[in-house]
């Protein structure tokens, strides 16, 4: 009766049995591999990848660099980037400069990686970050393969040491209860790398207390309820205490205390959104304003 | 001249004509084929797509071309006649032209199951995960369909739409439910979208190979009846006393239709307009009879499909414009055409 959706279905079946099989796994993705020789063209596929390795890698070893790594939105690097082969996330990009090592992240998609095996083109993915144990964990793997370990223990020393710097200003700030909000009102919970960076400052993530998720809309009676003591919004060059627009929009958001007394601390985004070593500045930031400001 | 010869001749020169169509129509897709392939912002270009069928180019040049480019294009040209394919025998089987492969739930079916193993990360498993977990949904959507039109033993027009607004658009809430698991998590949520919004980047060879062998499978099987297909564009009385079980057919060949648009958007996502209106275009150039018009529309649709994917392709890294992006862009404005001739009382 049903023949041709019968057919689909057995064609579909059949394929989903062979799945596992079909599974292809290159050396390179073991988690302690390492290339034999040092990579003299590596392919930063991510923005993290390009900010850790310009801060590590003789820029003549970047073969091309992520597209968004140059764009001042979203890149603390973008003028570094500038001058450097730009790729997109697809394989043929990635592979026309001529690479001999990607380092991908958790968004690079499967298919892209399948391709880059069946070149012959060795891969890393770094992982999604939440802490900054994980940061430190991602450029400890990528100084390894490029076979740049003692310059990637240095960053990773450098992080660690602005961390007890930041460790030693906490006790002032318990109490200080914070929130991040954006434009559509979204924020930061528990398990995003907002969450660690606001608990190195020794304040507390609000949304993360309440149980919310790593990103989660809010509304805004929700913020209201909260009663924050200071909101951290991303933005361009703007300074702390700024009203952006969007915010003074909001007539319920305006009855705010923390607006009222303006206790913004405005970041900038590309900082605010980086996972690489560079988000200890963003909590040195924060942490500043919220040092300035005294008690909640 | 007797009678016999002159209807000889006219027979050769019929045939010679086809065999001319045929081959100019065949050299037309080889060559935006060798276009497509040799054209890029970067890589190997026009000049090496003869040392690379000589065996005669870098290693990662040749995996380019023939591992990146060539599954890539034979995705978009199977996928563009299988689209354009099934767009034509809905519009004869529903008796109305602005029937589309999407009617009976089979996209929206494809695009659950795709968000599907998307969500629950089992993409990350194969890259035929996708395209599988879609295929699965749009058999199991269009088959819900099917059964729901099926009452008292008849296959009504009527009944089969009505069941399948109602499942496209229950499914359509599913896929968004899907989805909402998603906000957490980036790499999934943008996953999501870019898949939903169809495109062909980072096509492997099991996507070729799923995509041309629904479209080879349910092709052979449709072609043979384009007399079926013409008989059910009269009514289905007309078409009863002309010897056609109408509901009968029409239940088997939107089933093929529904196959050719699962396999393509199980590999490709959602491309939109294709289906409704290449066989327009092709009724333009050889007119309303199935015999002809199927294949033309297979072929104009892998045109269509072959050359809007090349404009993706041919675009900076940062452009990421999406093909169903592009298809619709070119689907709309002729939608619309469609819609002012029907207010001028033309036929549509």
């Amino acid at each position: 009766m049903l023949r041709p959706a019968v057919l689909t279905v057995a064609v579909a079946l059949a394929g989903l049995a062979c799945l596992p099989g079909c599974r292809r796994q290159a050396p390179w993705q073991a988690a302690d591999w390492r290339p034999a020789t040092a990579p003299q063209r590596i392919v930063a596929a991510s923005v993290l990848a390009t900010e850790v390795l310009l801060a590590i890698a003789p820029r003549e070893r970047l073969a091309g660099v992520h597209v968004l790594a140059a764009d001042p939105r979203y890149s603390l690097v973008a003028a570094e980037a500038k001058g450097l082969l730009l790729v997109g996330a697809e394989p043929e990009q990635l592979l026309a400069a001529r690479p001999d090592l990607v380092v991908c992240d958790a968004f690079t998609r499967p298919e892209t990686l399948a391709l880059l095996a069946a070149a012959g083109v060795p891969f890393v993915q770094t992982a999604t970050p939440q802490s900054f144990d994980d940061i430190a964990g991602n450029i400890t793997r990528l100084g390894a393969v490029c076979w740049l370990e003692p310059q990637a223990q240095a960053l990773v020393a450098g992080m660690r040491q602005q961390l007890t710097a930041l460790q030693q200003k906490a006790p002032q700030l318990a109490g200080w209860q914070v929130a991040s909000l954006d434009g559509a009102l979204h924020t930061y919970g528990r398990g995003s790398l907002f969450d660690a960076l606001v608990r190195a400052t020794g304040a507390s993530n609000l949304a993360g207390d309440r149980g919310v998720g790593p990103f989660r809309k809010l509304d805004v009676e929700t913020v209201l309820g909260w009663q924050p003591h200071a909101l951290v919004l991303g933005g361009a060059d703007a300074t702390d205490g700024d009203v952006p627009a969007w915010l003074a929009q909001q007539p319920g958001l305006s009855l705010l205390p923390c607006v009222a007394r303006a206790r913004l601390v405005r970041i900038p985004s590309p900082l605010l959104a980086t996972t690489s070593h560079r988000l200890v500045e963003a909590a040195a930031r924060l942490q500043d304003a919220l040092l300035q400001w005294g008690r909640p | 001249m007797p009678a016999a010869a002159a209807r000889g001749c006219v027979r050769d020169c019929a045939l010679g004509a086809a065999v001319t169509r045929t081959v100019a129509a065949l050299a037309a897709l080889l060559a935006l084929a060798a276009l497509y392939l040799g054209l890029a912002r970067e890589g190997p270009g026009l000049g090496a797509l003869l040392p690379w069928l000589a065996g005669d180019l870098s290693p990662i040049d040749a995996f380019v071309l023939g591992d990146i480019r060539l599954p890539r294009l034979l995705v978009a040209a199977f996928g563009g006649a299988a689209l354009a394919l099934a767009g034509a025998v809905m519009q004869a089987a529903f008796r109305n032209p602005l029937a589309s492969p999407d009617l009976v739930g089979t996209t929206a079916g494809a695009a659950f199951g795709g968000a599907l193993t998307i969500v629950t990360g089992a993409a990350a498993w194969s890259v035929v995960a996708t395209p599988l977990g879609s295929l699965l949904g749009a058999a199991v959507v269009t088959s819900l369909v099917f059964v729901l039109a099926r009452a008292h033993q008849r296959f009504a027009v009527a009944t089969l739409l009505l069941a399948g607004i109602a499942l496209n658009t229950l499914v359509g809430a599913l896929t968004s439910f899907a989805v909402t698991f998603t906000f957490d998590n980036y790499t999934a949520s943008s996953r999501v979208l870019f898949w939903l919004m169809g495109g062909l980047d980072a096509r492997t060879w099991e996507h070729a190979a799923i995509t041309a062998f629904g479209c080879a499978l349910f092709g052979v099987l449709l072609l043979p009846r384009a007399r079926e297909l013409d008989l059910l564009t009269l009514s289905d009385d007309a078409a009863h006393s002309l010897g056609l079980d109408a509901p009968r057919a029409r239940r088997w060949l939107v089933g093929c239709a529904c196959g050719l648009t699962a396999t393509t958007v199980a590999n490709t996502g959602g491309i939109a307009f294709v289906g409704l209106v290449v066989p327009h275009l092709a009724r333009l150039l050889v007119g309303p009879a199935h015999a002809r018009l199927l294949p033309a529309s297979a072929w104009l649709g892998a045109l269509l499909l072959v050359a809007s994917d090349l404009g993706c392709r041919l675009l900076p890294p940062d452009a990421n414009l999406r093909l169903g992006v592009v298809t619709a862009f070119l689907g709309a404005p002729y939608f619309l055409w469609l819609l002012a001739r029907h207010r001028r009382g033309e036929a549509l």
